[in-house]
Parts: C-alpha cells; sequence; structure tokens
C-alpha cells in the first residue's frame, strides 16, 4: 500500500501512476499465481451446504470440540470425494473415462472423442479443433458443466447445469435421459427464444458429436457427484467414505450409465394424426380443452395462453436447493437465499409458463416437437406430462386429443384474444 | 495531483479489499474448495481399474430367533408441546386461489401436533432392506413382504390427503382426484412422474425399486402442495397415529436390527433424542435395536423440538 501510494507521488504526471499501479497489481497476481492455474472442477456447493451445511458451519454439536471435530471430519470426507471423483472422471484438461466393458461406460461416453470438446482450445496436429467445449461453451455453462459460466448472471434464464442430469427438450419421458439426437437438436438448432445459439454455422458434424458426448460426460459427472454427497449424509462424519469399485463404479457410476444406455429405448413413439393439424374443428376443438380442466393447460399459461396463469413456482434446478416457494417463515426464507446467492451468485427466480402467443417454442416449432412437449411434459419444469385416459371414454385425453391441442396452440399466434366489436354504422350517405 | 492522489490510493484500497474478499473465502457455511488430493485420486484410479481395494468384507450374520414387535410413541416434552400447535397456513397463489381457498386457507400439515405433544406423522422403518441375507425365509416374515395390497393417495380440497405414506414397492399405488380443479402429480423418486390429473382422474403408478428415505410428492398447478412416500421392500415400516403411537410387528429376532426414525419437520432423520428416560444420539444410520424372541420391545420417545419447524 505505501509503495503503491509512494509511486504516485514520484510520478510528475497522474494518469501514469494509475497505469503503474494497474501493471504492478497485474504483476503480482501473476506472480500470486492467479493467472492461469490448471483448470478444475468445482464441487457441488450448493448441494454440498444442502446436506451438510450445518455440520460444515461447526454447529453439528452443542459441545465446542466436538463440533470441530465433526465439522473436520466432514471436510476430509469431502476431499476423498473430490479423489474419488478425479480418480474416475479426471480433470477437465484431463478427463477419463472407466474402461469398464461390461458396464458400457464407453457406449456413452466415447473416450476417442473427449479431447476434441474438453482441454484447452486449440489445434492438434493434424490441425482438428480441440477444446470446443471451452471456446463455444464454457462461458455460459462453465468449466464444471453447472451453469454458472461468467455469462450466466447476465441471462435471464440461466444456462443449464448438466449435474442433475434432466434435460428439458427431449423425446424421452421425465425420468429418461434425452437421445443423442434430442442433444444435437438443442446444439444444432439453439433454443429458440433464450440465449443459446444455434451452431449449425460454427461447428461440424463430428465436431457437434464431440460436444454431446463431453456434455454427457459432465452430466455423469455431475450426478455421480450427488450420490456420493448423499451418501454422506448417511455417514458418521468419522466415518470412512467407501470408494472401492463395488461402490463408486458398480453402485453409482453403473447406475448413472444404464440410464443413458436406455435413453433410445424409452423414446416416445409419436402416433399420425387422423386430421389435418390446420383444420378449423381440430383448433376449435383444441381450444376447448387447452381451457378445460381434462388438459388443465389454462392453469398455468393462461385461459388466452399469455403465460399468466401460476407464477409462483421454480424450476427443479432452482427448487434443488430450497423449495422457495414453501418457506412460510420469513426469517428462515432471507438466510435461505443469502446462503444460495452466495453459493451460486445466480439469484431463484420464479418460472413463467411459456407465453404460447408469441409463435416462440424453445424445444422446436414442428408439431412433433410440441407432441413431445405436451404428451411427455417438460422435465425439470412445472409442466407436466399430459394425462390420459386410462380405459375408453374414462377421464383423461386421448391421441387425437393431443394433436388438437397442438393445432390450437400452432393457432395461437394468430388468434385475437378478444373479438373487436363490429364498427358502428353511422353518417351513411343515405342518413339525411 | 491531489485528486490523482486520492484516485489511486482509492483503487489501490479497493484492489486490497477485492483480494481480502477472495482470501476469506465464499458460501456461508462452507470450506473454501480444496485442491484434490492427487495422490488419493491415483490411488483409487488404480484401484477401481482391478477391482480392489473394496471394504472388509462382510461378517456372517447369525440367523434370527424368532419374531417380536416393536411399538412405542413419539412427543415433544410438555414445554414444547404449544409452540407447533397452530399450523400455519400455505402461500396460495395462482388461478385456483379462489377454489382452494374457499374453505379458508389450506393450512401446512407438515407437523400434526395434539394438544399433548404427540407427533403424528413420525416415520420409522427399518434401514437394513435385507436383500443380502442368506436366508430371507428367517429375516423377512411373510406378513412384512410382497404385499399387493394398492395403497390409495387422494387429493381434494387443494392439499394431498395424506402428508405421508408408506408402502411396499410391490404395492400398487392409485393416485386419484377427488377434487374440482385438475392437478398435476409429481413423484420425485427414482422412477419420476409427473402427470396431469383432471378431476376423477385415476393413475396406478408402480414403484420399480425401493428408496431410503421418505421422497418428496408435490403439484405445480398448486405450488403449496406437499407429501411424502416412503417406499421399501419389506413391510417393517410405521407411521404415528394421531396419538404418536406406532407398532412394528413380526421383525427378526435376537438380531441386532438398525432402525430409522424421519420426520418432513424435523428436515429428515432424527439423531438428538430421550428415548424410555434416557437422553441418547442416534447415529445416522439409524439406531441398533435387538428384539426378543415373541417380545415387544416398547420405545417412548421424546425429541427435541430444535431441529422442527412448521
Amino acid at each position: 500500500m505505501n509503495r503503491l501510494a509512494n509511486t504516485c507521488r514520484t510520478t510528475s504526471n497522474g494518469w501514469p501512476a494509475v497505469w503503474a499501479v494497474a501493471v504492478l497489481a497485474s504483476v503480482g497476481m501473476l506472480v500470486a499465481g492467479c493467472g492461469s492455474p490448471d483448470a478444475q472442477f468445482k464441487s457441488n456447493r450448493a448441494f454440498i451446504a444442502k446436506s451438510l451445511g450445518e455440520e460444515l458451519a461447526g454447529e453439528g454439536s452443542d459441545d465446542a470440540s466436538e463440533a470441530r471435530a465433526i465439522r473436520q471430519g466432514r471436510i476430509e470426507q469431502l476431499d476423498t470425494v473430490n479423489a474419488a471423483l478425479a480418480a474416475m472422471f479426471g480433470q477437465p484438461d484431463d478427463p477419463f473415462v472407466v474402461p469398464d466393458a461390461e458396464l458400457g461406460v464407453t457406449d456413452v461416453i466415447d473416450d476417442a472423442l473427449l479431447p476434441t470438446a474438453a482441454g484447452a482450445v486449440g489445434r492438434d496436429e493434424n490441425g482438428y479443433a480441440r477444446g470446443l467445449y471451452r471456446q463455444h461453451c464454457v462461458h455460459c455453462h462453465g468449466v464444471t458443466g453447472d451453469g454458472d459460466g461468467p455469462t450466466a448472471p447476465l441471462l435471464k434464464r440461466y444456462p443449464r447445469d448438466f449435474r442433475m442430469g434432466k434435460f428439458k427438450f427431449k423425446r424421452t419421458p421425465l425420468g429418461a435421459k434425452p437421445t443423442d439426437e434430442d442433444l444435437h437438436k438443442v446444439i444444432y438448432d439453439g433454443v429458440a427464444g433464450t440465449a443459446m445459439p444455434s451452431f449449425k454455422a460454427l461447428l461440424a458434424e463430428d465436431e457437434i458429436d464431440a460436444i454431446i458426448n463431453y456434455v454427457k460426460y459432465l452430466s455423469i459427472r455431475g450426478e455421480v457427484e450427488r450420490k456420493l454427497i448423499t451418501e454422506l449424509t448417511f455417514l458418521e462424519a468419522n466415518e470412512e467414505v467407501d470408494v472401492s469399485k463395488d461402490m463408486l463404479v458398480d453402485t453409482f457410476l453403473a447406475d448413472v450409465v444404464a440410464k443413458w444406455q436406455q435413453a433410445e429405448e424409452s423414446a416416445t413413439p409419436v402416433p399420425a394424426p387422423s386430421g389435418s393439424i390446420t383444420d378449423q374443428a381440430a383448433i376449435e376443438r383444441g381450444k376447448v380443452l387447452f381451457q378445460g380442466k381434462t388438459a388443465n393447460c389454462f392453469s398455468c399459461h393462461g385461459v388466452t395462453g399469455l403465460g399468466d396463469g401460476q407464477l409462483g413456482d421454480y424450476d427443479d434446478w432452482t427448487k434443488d436447493f430450497a423449495d422457495w416457494g414453501n418457506i412460510l417463515d420469513a426469517d428462515e426464507k432471507a438466510e435461505k437465499l443469502e446462503q444460495y446467492i452466495e453459493l451460486t451468485g445466480l439469484p431463484p427466480r420464479n418460472i413463467q409458463p411459456r407465453n404460447l402467443r408469441q409463435g416462440v417454442y424453445r424445444g422446436g416449432r414442428r408439431p412433433v416437437d410440441l407432441y413431445w412437449r405436451i404428451r411427455n411434459g417438460i422435465e425439470g419444469t412445472p409442466m407436466p406430462a399430459a394425462g390420459m385416459q386410462q380405459s375408453p371414454g374414462g377421464p383423461g385425453l386421448t391421441e387425437d386429443d393431443i394433436w388438437d391441442l397442438i393445432a390450437y396452440v400452432k393457432h395461437l399466434p394468430y388468434e385475437t384474444i378478444s373479438r373487436p366489436p363490429e364498427a358502428v354504422v353511422e353518417n351513411l350517405r343515405e342518413n339525411p | 495531483m491531489k485528486t490523482m492522489l486520492r484516485r489511486s490510493e482509492l483503487l489501490a484500497g479497493a484492489l486490497l479489499l477485492a483480494s481480502s474478499l477472495f482470501a476469506a473465502g465464499c458460501g456461508p457455511n462452507l470450506p473454501a474448495e480444496r485442491p484434490v488430493d492427487r495422490e488419493l485420486a491415483e490411488q483409487i484410479r488404480a484401484d477401481i481399474s482391478e477391482g480392489t481395494g473394496g471394504p472388509a468384507v462382510a461378517v456372517a450374520r447369525p440367523d434370527p430367533t424368532g419374531w417380536a414387535t416393536l411399538s412405542g410413541s413419539f412427543k415433544f416434552a410438555p414445554g414444547d408441546a404449544s409452540k407447533f400447535s397452530n399450523p400455519p397456513a400455505l402461500a396460495v397463489s395462482g388461478d385456483d386461489g379462489a377454489y382452494c381457498n374457499r374453505g379458508g386457507a389450506p393450512k401446512s400439515q407438515s407437523l400434526l401436533v395434539d394438544g399433548e405433544g404427540n407427533i403424528a406423522n413420525v416415520v420409522i422403518f427399518l434401514g437394513d432392506n435385507l436383500s443380502k441375507v442368506e436366508k430371507p425365509e428367517l429375516w423377512i416374515h411373510p406378513s412384512a413382504t410382497g404385499s399387493t395390497e394398492p395403497v390409495t393417495f387422494d387429493q381434494k380440497a387443494c392439499v394431498f390427503l395424506s402428508p405421508i405414506t408408506t408402502m411396499q414397492v410391490s404395492q400398487p399405488l392409485h393416485i386419484l382426484n377427488s377434487d374440482g380443479v385438475g392437478h398435476n402429480t409429481k413423484l420425485e423418486n427414482a422412477n419420476p412422474m409427473s402427470e396431469i390429473l383432471p378431476p376423477g382422474g385415476k393413475i396406478t403408478y408402480e414403484h420399480r425399486k425401493e428408496e431410503r428415505q421418505p421422497y418428496a410428492v408435490s403439484c405445480n398447478i398448486h405450488p403449496w402442495m406437499k407429501a411424502y412416500i416412503l417406499v421399501r421392500n419389506n413391510g417393517y415400516f410405521a407411521q404415528t397415529d394421531e396419538q404418536g403411537k406406532f407398532k412394528i410387528e413380526n421383525l427378526p429376532a435376537g438380531v441386532d436390527l438398525t432402525m430409522k426414525v424421519w420426520h418432513e419437520a424435523a428436515g429428515g432423520f432424527l439423531t438428538d433424542v430421550t428415548v424410555n428416560g434416557e437422553t441418547k444420539k442416534w447415529p445416522k444410520k439409524g439406531f441398533p435395536v435387538k428384539l426378543t424372541a415373541d417380545g415387544e420391545m416398547k420405545l417412548d420417545v421424546v425429541l427435541d423440538a430444535g431441529p422442527f419447524s412448521n
């Protein structure tokens, strides 16, 4: 501080003094090692805080020394969790896939494709791209795939956090993973109405494949991390974490990988509509369904489709830390909010039901895209799957009802909210 | 010149402040991010690649000697009994507000305590799923397995009628909507579901596997609706009734068992308790019991109100 001040005093002109300070500061930062350390995956701090926060805050016991011991024990367990993750997945510059043929991890993540997306941006000796994720994705989705890149706080809709293993726009039902084709569509076409751009002009097909592969890798890593942290909540602070192959690979990893392996077969088949979806009668039927209690679209999207129904809910990523809408105690809510913002840097925001009059469809505008959104719901959001008839004529929707709803939703941007009254005929020439 | 001086001092000050903020680490409660223990990571990678380094071989367990009953009650200390006697009204929102509020605003069901401090909806269950025992017929009584009796889960007046449901994986779950408005029922388990249920609708849902603790059920159309379901491979579970009482019959006797106790309003498993007058701290894995064949063990548990909030 003194030296900085001295530099200023001995300089005759004021501006160079400021420059000197800036240069000195940046040199200092480089020396201190803040320049460019090896990329590291970040821990899922919000999930750790939710699972073990009290004990890590030193509140695990009324006895102060016992509370300290508990805290220390938890820190050591978390070190083991981090080491286990590094053992199973490597680091951003040096990703790794457990080469377990029986488990088929390499069927889901192609380790040959990893270097194209992982690591630093550049080209290999043959001129092929390297580090595509860091070139195109990381500024929003973050090195860890936690949706917390530098631009994330600036976006109205936060970038996807892959670590919960939930994806919105897919042909598979809730709980199932997206197919490669689903992920391809998101990268190739982008997500309309959000900051997620289309990469069709920027990336070759094999490069998109490499990014799909890397997104799956980050997602699987994130889900395994959650399982490991959850496991700690069943252990005392002084117990050892089981990091055997039996636990890490055959239980946790196998569980997550199996779901990715089942993605293709769990795709929801799409029956052809029995009539045209631009037919006026289909649109009219769809409107009745939209505003009725069987399809229940209106309760969130509003009777007029403006997206002004239920506005008090949050998405699953936001609710993962706390059920914000339902913390009834104001002090508790304030405390949780402060913690969450410190942990994630992203203030929780309500999820808004889509305004269907804008004609912008996040997951794609093709009728088949809308079919999957309505039939399966949108994972991670309040949008539920359609309630289908369990027996003919029973409560619920039919496949044709879904197509009628699609007809109406596609028509909504062109429908006036209220019909303007007919003009009153006045001052006609023949009137005296 | 003087102005410049002040400006640069300010800049230096700001830098110092920023760096000290970094040094203090971030996030409440949490230690700063720590570097990976590379040696340990390499060891684990070698172990998982070769399939070694597993836990010690499980010790053979003795056979049970018969069947026994575990029963008891859960309550708050007399001084704490009145703290939770008035459940708060829930935060009703959305277009169905008028319908849902017509009989008065729905009240939180997360902690139901009677005038004497008896706590309803405490869940107590056997922590071990008994999948690895050698002679299952000695461990799992016929009355505690394979039930196919349907379990009903209903909703009316924009609340779930059962805040906690306990069931076996083999039992079908009949989800009903006896309300005048549509609901969506969202099950957040290993085989998740979120589906619209029109008025009078019914869904038959099958669990695929058991859960280690009760999972949340919610409705997005009415985000204040909340319930929990515990699903286990065997029938060794109970939930306390309105008098805070529970009973689990036909547990294996003469062997070490671990029982877990869970309550929604305590945010999960309970550890700080007074059992039959003795203060205890139950382990996170569950507390140990060893029952005598044909006997009944009674646990009268007084809970510390600290972790509870409604």
